[in-house]
């Protein structure tokens, strides 16, 4: 059967996107995330510190929860599409972010959409796109994870694959949906 | 810019074959829209919108590019302003796919709508196969939109717990 909504004509006119939690220089480790938001989103700057001008970001959940996960990326030259590899499954490739011989003052942008993040029945999804530029060559990122739980999600982390560097920033928010 | 809840609707136990919201309040200047779906049909399949009860073929087109996690692809479509690719019978089981969309400039009645949606599904999680793309999206109208229709082509349903939240964005 159809299901029809008719809307609440202005709603609440409470914000829907609350701020959780800030995170800046090393790794956006966030734990302990409220539960009582439909989704989750996190913004972010992310610039790692290996002794190359790149490295690979990348998202867990739940401290590394199994995931399976597509990403489309175009680098100025082409476009390419891959799956689960480099980094395992149990950690998402958000992407390359500039590394630590990049030039100065370079981070790579990020946004991760995590949606039904405290539903206990279903597996989650996670969307994400990222934005590096290194001044010469640079890639943009789209992506999709699965975790192969359905266990609410209680922290995500991310992070450059050795570390992230100062200056790397995090913001996490809750987003609220009629009656929360 | 805040972004306020509109509605929202989580699918039950006997599946839905379409959602409706109606009466879409006209005081935002964004509408902002995420799916979290899965259908009871093939895998891959089309998750098309239609607006005002326009069923018109014709005033829809739809644009694509896209990752499989192998090849990349484009196209586009017609006949609706599709919000990607839903999760199947025969996908990873308890999987759901994803869309984020924005509907820019709702309200203008000198503009046609153009809809942007980002959108993933893992078909096959253990593996990591999917389809991931990003869609743009027009319907020929300079109405205002009222109401949103989302449907799965060929008529199938929605499965259970699958949820959309419409949402409001205002510039101040």
């Amino acid at each position: 059967m159809p299901i029809s909504l008719a809307s609440t004509s202005g709603s609440s006119m409470h914000g829907a996107v609350v701020p959780i939690a800030y995170a800046s220089g090393g790794s956006a480790n966030f734990g302990s995330i409220p539960q009582k938001y439909q989704d989750l989103y996190i913004a972010g700057q992310l610039r790692g510190i290996n002794a190359n001008t790149i490295e690979y970001g990348n998202i867990t959940i739940n401290g590394g929860s199994s995931c399976g996960y597509t990403y489309l990326i175009g680098d100025g030259s082409s476009a390419s599409s891959n799956r689960n590899t480099p980094t395992g499954t149990t950690a998402m490739y958000l992407g390359l972010i500039p590394g630590g011989n990049a030039a100065a003052n370079i981070y790579a942008s990020y946004e991760i959409w995590i949606l039904n993040y405290t539903n206990t029945t279903t597996y989650k999804t996670v969307l994400w796109r990222l934005a590096s530029d290194t001044n010469g060559s640079g890639q943009t990122q789209v992506g999709v994870g699965t975790v192969l739980s359905t266990a609410a999600i209680t922290s995500v982390n991310v992070y450059g694959s050795n570390g992230s560097a100062s200056g790397t920033t995090h913001s996490l928010y809750g987003v609220r949906t009629i009656g929360q | 810019m805040s972004m306020y809840p509109i509605a929202t609707t989580t699918v039950g136990a006997g599946g839905a074959t379409s959602i409706t919201f109606s009466s879409i309040p006209q005081n935002f200047t964004h509408l902002h829209l995420r799916a979290f779906t899965r259908g009871v049909v093939s895998s891959g399949t089309n998750i098309p919108m239609q607006f005002n009860g326009d069923g018109t073929s014709g005033n829809y087109i739809t644009h694509y590019v896209g990752g499989t996690g192998a090849a990349t692809f484009s196209g586009s479509t017609g006949g609706n302003a599709n919000i990607g690719w839903t999760m199947g019978t025969t996908d990873t089981a308890n999987g759901f796919g994803a869309s984020i969309v924005d509907i820019l400039d709702y309200t203008n009645t000198n503009k046609n709508k153009t809809v942007r949606t980002l959108n993933g599904v893992v078909q096959d999680a253990t593996t990591g196969t999917g389809l991931l793309g990003l869609w743009s999206g027009l319907w020929i109208s300079t109405a205002a939109i009222n109401s949103i229709n989302i449907s799965l082509s060929s008529t199938p349903l929605f499965a259970q717990y699958s949820t959309f939240q419409l949402y409001g964005i205002t510039t101040a």
